[in-house]
């Protein structure tokens, strides 16, 4: 399946857009998410470790199935306020 | 009650938003640029957010503050784009029956907000540096993505 990971800030500086499709296996995790992100755009691989993964607007973990249509987004760690 | 906006925010506009009949008071707190971080001089402040995913997010935290706090209501407007030094990046008002329940939620919210709402601050520091910042440097370990 497809699937569309939106990018902001620091992600999207290095990766130069602020959305990026994958090619992933039905059934992927967001483990592996990561890893076709920061396969396919080795640019990113120094903030590897801190990056999250929210999934229509909720922060999921690494272990967590990723669904066909949702919205993904690639997050680092944030600094509002 | 939970907006992000590219225009200045206006203090009292946050303020009205959560005045009750109910209300004895009103706590607001306001993240303001400084001119300065460590030893480095800031010219300015850039805020870029996921505005979906924060607005979501700032109506949990409203929700959670009122499961936590007596509180009557709470709202947080957060600014993006450019933020000069001394202009406010973000203003949360909480009013309530009693002044303690609206300091405390003010105070929880705005921790939370730092720690959970997908919003990113860049530094424009005066020699010309652009450095994107992490609230939780310990969060740079988010996951052990392996």
């Amino acid at each position: 399946m497809q699937i569309k990971i939106l990018l902001f800030a620091q992600l999207k500086e290095i990766v130069g857009s602020s959305e990026v499709l994958l090619e992933v296996e039905n059934a992927c995790t967001g483990k592996q998410l990561i890893d076709k992100l920061v396969n396919n755009y080795p640019g990113i691989t120094p903030l590897k470790e801190s990056l999250m993964l929210s999934m229509d607007d909720d922060y999921i973990t690494f272990e967590d199935i990723i669904k066909e249509g949702s919205e993904i987004a690639a997050l680092t760690p944030v600094s509002g306020g | 009650m939970f907006q992000i906006t590219n225009e200045k925010i206006i203090h009292d506009d946050i303020v009205k938003k959560v005045s009750s009949p109910k209300a004895g008071a009103i706590s607001t707190f306001i993240g303001v640029t400084r001119n300065y971080t460590g030893d480095l001089s800031v010219d300015y402040l850039f805020y870029e957010a996921y505005e979906k995913m924060s607005i979501k997010m700032m109506e949990r935290i409203g929700g959670w503050a009122k499961e936590k706090f007596d509180i009557e209501k709470l709202a947080i407007t957060h600014r993006i784009g450019r933020v000069n030094i001394e202009e406010a990046s973000v203003v949360i008002a909480v009013s309530s029956g009693h002044r303690k329940a609206a300091i405390e939620a003010c105070h929880y919210a705005i921790d939370i907000l730092k720690e959970k709402v997908p919003i990113w601050k860049k530094e424009f520091l005066i020699d010309g540096k652009e450095i994107w910042i992490a609230n939780r440097p310990e969060a740079k370990k988010a996951f052990n993505w392996g």
